[in-house]
């Protein structure tokens, strides 16, 4: 975390190769590319693209949110993509804003992007 | 597929659907219905599998091909079939076959998207044209491309590993000229492929009559 991360623009930590520099959302511990173990948290800015979503009509035992589940894949501009619950009004190509804040956190919609 | 499902007497699915029947079903997660969706289903599927024939109605496996491209669906590439084309082409190569040769098609249909989605990776139909094809009776028994004809996982049912397995048992039947009122008229090469995860590991295989 550095104080460029202070400002109210969302980030996501990600896990990023030293070796190679890849980028993963799913922490593995070691590169899935190069096979490096040397591995870091790297915090990218948390703009990103909507590459697919769907509408959930089902919701898994205990669930305490009511369907539909409106679930996305987001993208980032790195081109990592993540899975993250999204409001109704959204199509693939919208621009949103997510946040996470650690690697094992699950992403978290901030809004459309610009910021509004 | 459910009416092919209703030419085999152990089918889960057999009573026969239409295109407003799918449509106005419920929704599960959009754009599916329920009725694009497999039913979970009991069954079981076993193969005996030998170096050498050890009898005439043994079918050969000349090619296998699989590939794994991804677990965790936000992992895909864009191309989401992509493991099937890899998977296809090794096992193609192997046989010394190419998709213009295939007389049967057992492909994973745990999904109507999954599919078409195969179907038009591998190359049994081109770019977005899976369903038009289907409407049209490519993938019928009299059609270029007879596909599924025991109801596949949408209507035979899926039991798990051993759905896919049906997948290659029927293709055994038709191999050996043994599926009865199914029966394709000489199928000669047959394709079969199955997937797990969210398209994430797949396998395919040639199959033939003993050459």
């Amino acid at each position: 975390v550095t104080s460029s991360m202070m400002d109210d623009v969302p980030w996501v930590i990600l896990e990023q190769c030293a070796e190679c520099g890849r980028n993963a959302a799913l922490p593995r511990g070691f590169c899935a590319v190069c096979g490096s173990p040397k591995v870091i948290s790297h915090a990218v800015r948390g703009r990103c693209t909507i590459w697919s979503i769907t509408h959930l009509h089902c919701s898994p035992k205990g669930d305490a949110h009511a369907p539909p589940h409106i679930i996305a894949l987001a993208r980032l501009d790195s081109g990592i993509a993540m899975m993250v619950r999204v409001p109704s009004g959204l199509a693939i190509g919208d621009q949103i804003n997510i946040e996470r804040t650690g690697l094992l956190t699950a992403p978290r919609f901030i809004g459309p992007h610009p910021l509004v | 597929m459910r009416g092919h499902a209703a030419a085999h007497p152990g089918a889960h699915l057999r009573d026969p659907i239409d295109v407003e029947q799918v449509l106005a079903s419920r929704p599960i997660a959009s754009p599916l219905k329920l009725l694009d969706c497999s039913p979970i289903s009991d069954g079981a599927a076993a193969f005996v599998v030998s170096r050498t024939a050890i009898s005439d109605r043994c079918i050969a496996i000349t090619g296998w091909g699989e590939a794994h491209t991804h677990q965790h669906l936000s992992c895909a590439p864009d191309d989401v079939a992509l493991g099937a084309r890899h998977s296809a082409k090794l096992a193609f190569g192997r046989a010394q076959r190419n998709a213009g040769d295939v007389g049967y098609l057992g492909i994973y249909d745990s999904f109507t998207a999954t599919l078409a989605l195969l179907l038009e990776a591998v190359g049994f139909a081109a770019p977005g044209r899976a369903g038009c094809d289907a409407a049209d009776g490519r993938f019928s028994r009299d059609g270029r491309f007879p596909l599924n004809l025991h109801g596949g996982l949408l209507s035979y049912g899926h039991c798990g590993v051993a759905g896919g397995m049906a997948l290659a048992a029927e293709a055994v039947a038709q191999l050996r000229g043994e599926a009865g009122q199914r029966q394709v008229q000489s199928p000669g090469v047959a394709f079969v492929h199955t997937d797990g995860g969210v398209l994430s590991a797949h396998v395919s295989l040639i199959l033939e009559a003993a050459r």
